[in-house]
């Protein structure tokens, strides 16, 4: 037993030790204060006049804890607001137009495989020096080298002379992209691209100052991009912290942005994991912008309005693997696909009615949309037939099938109707849904998966290209391999026609209709293509969207709060 | 028990290089590839090429072999250095920095009003054995902790925010003494507390019967001196056992209801790295993780002595 001296010493020390516990804790505080609290969305100033007047903050948020703000990525969550500190070469908006920005003149040779582009004379960067052509040239190397791991660069710069060299690492520079001086970019394509300028028409791949995100050795300079290290951006808004831990950054207007004075004073982007607290936060106005689930409940919270449904072109569903069984079989395919009810999709996919019944048509929403498409439709007497044609008449012999990409619930509702279908109709019951994925290839490649394709320009071929053509992310990897010679032929024939020549829309509508015979796809979906105005609350006016997911003329962005 | 002390945190370093081997190994032979899944986390025209990824993996010194890669790994690492992290190339130092901080109050912060609110329950309920005292503490303090925090958690929070529209969603952490810790404190608080109150109870329960609280009582000493002085140094024994291991778990992985509120502490950064296979990071919070569990190991022994002096003899082999 403790003496009673011993007795208290030990209680002297459990009470120092609870001291300095609160003491450290009290002094803790975070790891970084952002300048700006969430309390305070509308924190009031004084104008010129002395008049009282809202600050305009921008609070918008990302469903993932993003720890990489470069914007020499192409990828990401957080590069839906790219536009805001970046400045592309130029851009298209919800219309399909295309707007001058860094480049403000653009000229083919007469073959369309040498364009020159010239840099607009009062383009400049946060610091107030010169967007150079020479920049242009650099950027477009960094990204095109696997170093900087660019998640897209393949869709802006593939056909580039020199552009596979600096893709597999084994050069630092393309041939094909040059400053013929300070202000003029020449670009050199190996074959003809009359669209090559609405390629890049993004701010995927707008220019970094050299000087300051590239090293000696000519790659990328760590954490460039961050405020500690004093970095230089070229649009509306430049980042003036960015929290890392907390996942919380902050953009000023940039004083040098040369199109226009920004309306927002400042934007905050915060990294918010749990939809629910999106939801919440949105509905109780301590947000003003984010990603919530678009379900019963946050549509009751929010208003039907913040999930507003445009039509969008884009192909989305589940799409087969014709290269593994069972799914290499055509009849097999077909049976699958008849057997589903795309009414019931749709019902199950928007329990509102808002959008429209999915049809799989590649070119839907795009100036080359056939008017003779026919969707393929629901028949289960047809289905059992296909099934009966197929290797796999006897479902004991049909392999397990892997469904990828069922990655949210509203997913997984689609994949469990489709799978009831098919044990209902052909008695297959091994199937496999996966909503994790690691690899397309190898035993667990699946032979259905989940995932869709957009495109950033309106036009029919460049969307066949990013989908349907063979080198494409969706026919290489998605669709396991896919590649038809004919489809393909068409494609490549179509992306050289002029922009307004009617083979470009024929050619593509024929690629279309192959694929389309082939039974590659289960669509799904809406149709919707998400907010046009970027899931914004209703006091954010001035917010619109593009196919390249981008935020459009963010400078135009404002708050106002309208009484009731 | 200073040799005792340098004895076991000797021992430590083998186990501590073993652990990172066997984690290293299960993350790059078992877990996936990091700059594939950078890729394939994203959805449709991604640029998705092996030949790319192979660049990629070169470029960024990953296609070494094994050994080659972990021996320099523990080459930084005996150098305090704990490498850069895969994904986003940030020093792992300067994330672990900045995080285990925000874990240890959580942690410390919990253990302790687990244990101002606990260990008064406990014996409150333990005195009051089978009365309604003992079974509305217990039965309240079960069914609390029989909520998960990831229902608890966002229930409340929507109540407070939207249902009764009394405070502003908590998110994000301002440190320990902020509106914003009240909730996710309540939260970590709440759902461990029915451990403690057991533990203490069942202490209590054990401790009455014992001779001398008999002897105690017969003497006529005061039953609040008969608890502080002759009952509560034996309960408390495997009560400190329990509060350890508790600390041990909230930093190590209070992690959704760090995910939920937005704190950024070891939890997040845990199932955030994990879940892109980046195995600098993953590596490292393993390792401190079993660090910390080795220390507070040590800590709870070494506190021992000052509860029950039959486990100081036994630490250092002194007898009477």
């Amino acid at each position: 037993m403790l003496s009673k001296h011993r007795s208290h010493k030990l209680w002297l020390r459990l009470m120092a030790l609870m001291a300095i516990v609160l003491v450290v804790s009290a002094c803790a505080g975070p790891a970084t204060q952002t300048t700006t609290e969430m309390e305070a969305p509308a924190a009031e100033m004084e104008d010129a006049d002395g008049e009282m007047m809202d600050e305009q903050i921008f609070r918008a948020t990302i469903p993932f804890f993003a720890q990489d703000w470069s914007p020499l990525r192409g990828g990401g969550w957080n590069m839906h607001y790219l536009a805001f500190w970046n400045a592309g070469p130029m851009y298209i908006d919800e219309h399909g137009a295309l707007h001058p920005y860094v480049f403000n003149e653009w000229t083919p040779n007469e073959d369309m495989t040498v364009w020159t582009f010239k840099i607009d004379p009062d383009a400049v960067y946060s610091d107030g020096s010169s967007i150079t052509a020479h920049d242009v040239v650099a950027t477009w190397n960094l990204i095109a080298h696997p170093a900087t791991t660019h998640q897209r660069v393949t869709l802006f710069l593939t056909g580039v002379a020199g552009f596979e060299d600096v893709f597999n690492g084994e050069a630092m520079e393309m041939p094909g992209v040059v400053a013929l001086d300070d202000s003029t970019v020449e670009v050199t394509l190996e074959g003809p691209d009359p669209l090559f300028h609405k390629k890049i028409a993004t701010n995927l791949i707008g220019p970094v100052k050299a000087s300051v995100a590239i090293g000696e050795d000519g790659f990328e300079v760590a954490e460039w991009w961050h405020p500690k290290n004093n970095p230089v951006t070229s649009g509306p808004f430049m980042p003036e912290s960015i929290d890392l831990n907390r996942g919380v950054v902050t953009f000023v207007k940039n004083p040098n942005f040369w199109l226009a004075e920004p309306k927002l004073d400042t934007v905050t982007v915060t990294s918010i994991e749990d939809t629910t607290i999106v939801t919440t936060m949105l509905a109780n106005g301590e947000l003003d912008q984010g990603w919530p689930p678009n379900d019963a409940t946050s549509q009751q919270l929010l208003g039907s309005d913040f999930f507003e449904c445009s039509v969008a072109p884009g192909i989305g569903g589940f799409f087969l693997n014709p290269n593994i069984e069972p799914t290499n079989d055509i009849n097999f395919r077909k049976a699958l696909v008849l057997a589903v009810d795309r009414e019931q999709i749709f019902n199950l996919s928007s329990p509102d009615g808002r959008g429209w019944t999915p049809t799989g048509e590649p070119l839907r929403a795009l100036p080359g949309q056939d008017p003779d498409f026919v969707p393929h439709p629901y028949d289960p007497e047809a289905a059992q037939e296909a099934m009966a044609a197929s290797a796999y008449s006897d479902a004991a012999d049909v392999p397990k099938m892997i469904m990828a990409g069922v990655s949210s619930p509203g997913t997984e509702l689609l994949a469990q109707y489709m799978a009831e279908q098919w044990r209902q109709l052909f008695g297959i019951e091994a199937i496999e849904m996966s909503p994790q994925f690691d690899s397309y290839e190898g035993p667990s490649q699946p032979a259905l998966f989940r995932d869709g394709a957009g495109v950033r320009v309106p036009d029919s071929a460049l969307m066949l290209l990013g989908s349907l053509h063979s080198s494409s992310n969706l026919a290489r990897n998605i669709m396991g391999g896919y590649a038809d010679p004919e489809v393909d032929a068409l494609i490549e024939e179509a992306v050289t026609k002029a922009a307004d020549d009617p083979d470009r829309v024929a050619l593509s509508r024929q690629a279309q209709r192959l694929f389309h015979e082939q039974w590659m796809i289960i669509p799904i979906g809406t149709g919707c293509g998400g907010s046009a105005k970027g899931n914004v609350m209703p006091w954010v006016h001035g917010t619109r969207r593009n196919a390249d997911a981008q935020f459009l003329e963010p400078w135009t962005i404002y708050i106002e709060h309208v009484e009731e | 028990m200073g040799q005792y002390i340098l004895r076991r945190i000797i021992y430590w370093i083998p186990a501590l290089l073993l652990l990172a081997m066997v984690v290293y190994a299960l993350a790059f032979f078992g877990a996936g590839d990091p700059i594939k899944l950078m890729f394939l986390r994203e959805e449709g025209d991604v640029t998705y090429d092996a030949q790319r990824l192979d660049a990629i993996r070169r470029e960024k010194g990953l296609d070494r072999p094994f050994l080659m890669q972990f021996g320099e790994y523990v080459w930084h690492l005996v150098r305090g250095d704990l490498g850069m992290s895969v994904i986003s190339g940030r020093s792992v130092n300067d994330m672990i920095a900045a995080t285990a901080p925000v874990s240890f109050q959580i942690g410390i912060a919990t253990v302790i009003l687990v244990a101002l609110i606990g260990i008064p329950l406990g014996i409150l309920a333990g005195l009051h054995h089978n009365q309604w005292i003992d079974n509305t503490i217990l039965g309240s303090a079960l069914f609390i902790s029989g909520i998960p925090s990831y229902v608890v958690g966002p229930m409340l929070m929507v109540f407070l925010v939207l249902g009764l529209g009394v405070m502003n969603v908590p998110y994000g952490w301002d440190g320990l003494f902020s509106r914003k810790a009240i909730l996710p404190m309540f939260v970590m608080v709440f759902g461990s507390i029915a451990i403690i109150i057991r533990q203490t109870r069942a202490g209590v329960l054990e401790v009455l019967s014992e001779d001398y609280v008999r002897t105690a009582r017969a003497k006529g000493v005061p039953e609040i001196m008969v608890i502080l002085r002759h009952m509560l140094r034996p309960v408390l024994t495997p009560v400190v056992t329990v509060l350890g291991q508790m600390l041990i778990g909230i930093v190590n992985g209070a992690i959704i209801v760090e995910k939920v509120f937005g704190i950024p502490g070891l939890g997040r950064l845990t199932i955030d790295f994990t879940y892109g296979v980046d195995y600098p990071v993953i590596v490292a919070i393993t390792l401190i993780g079993a660090f910390l569990v080795m220390a507070l190991n040590l800590a709870v022994d070494i506190t021992y002595p000052f509860l029950d002096p039959r486990a100081g003899q036994a630490m250092t082999g002194i007898e009477d």
